[in-house]
């Protein structure tokens, strides 16, 4: 076998690697613009809050910080309000 | 096996990590209390560090019923408007699907004769129940309103 060939894998970690810096730069925005609404009015604490989310949910325990993106996206994102134009599909046609 | 297993928890560091999520907890909370009481007294800034140290004081002494109360407010004063439509436009209409009904009666009912109407216009027979449904709710539209013409001859001008 071509040992070139294994390059692939390198290239496939590789963009692994980025997408996942990727993914925990955007859960650490999440989480400073969640500081940043809640706490406008103290920019040093937005700071502080911030680093504090930040460190627990983005570096210590990504996979909580994760469900939680995931959790506030759902209920707060109006996704919900979009599950009743799937009901037609599943309807049963007056035809048949 | 249980209570070995249970003894080696904390070797996966779970109690660590429930640890840390309380505090994460606890921040937000905190984050959400001063949030309300600078929405209402922004006015006064002495007010507004006495509450703060108030809800920090009410956090630090008993922080499980401060939290539970914080959820519920932010739950059903923050977001109720939130909630009800998710509600209104999410649930219940998933929910009707599955033919189980939680709205009120009437709008049900206004869905239901809107239904049977398109039917009609369409030219499709109705079921002996659709025409019953349709007769009562028109039978009760026509009392509705020869009660209001009624009212109207008596009071209106």
């Amino acid at each position: 076998m071509e040992m070139y060939l294994l390059g692939v894998i390198d290239d496939i970690m590789l963009w692994a690697q980025l997408l996942w810096w990727l993914w925990l730069a955007i859960l650490a925005y999440f989480y400073y613009a969640w500081a940043r609404d809640h706490l406008f009015f103290m920019p040093p604490l937005v700071l502080v809050v911030a680093g504090i989310l930040i460190y627990y949910l983005v570096i210590e325990h990504w996979i909580f910080g994760t469900l939680g993106l995931i959790f506030y996206t759902l209920i707060f994102g109006g996704v919900l309000y979009l599950l009743p134009i799937f009901l037609p599909f599943f309807r049963k046609r007056p035809g048949s | 096996m249980g209570p070995i297993l249970f003894a080696l928890l904390p070797l996966l560091d779970i109690f660590q990590t429930i640890g840390d999520l309380d505090l994460v907890i606890k921040i937000m909370a905190m984050s959400y209390m001063i949030l309300w009481l600078y929405a209402q007294l922004r006015e006064s800034m002495l007010l507004f560090g006495l509450g703060t140290m108030l809800a920090g004081y009410f956090l630090f002494i008993n922080p499980l019923p401060t939290i539970i109360i914080v959820i519920i407010f932010v739950a059903f004063v923050s977001l109720g408007m939130h909630l009800q439509m998710l509600f209104q436009f999410g649930l219940f209409p998933l929910l009707r699907f599955f033919g189980i009904e939680l709205e009120h009666p009437e709008v049900a009912e206004q869905q239901k004769m809107q239904s049977i109407e398109q039917k009609v216009r369409r030219g499709e027979d109705l079921t002996r129940e659709e025409e019953e449904f349709m007769e009562r709710v028109q039978k009760r539209e026509t009392k509705y309103q020869q009660r209001m013409g009624q009212m109207m001859q008596r009071y209106g001008h």
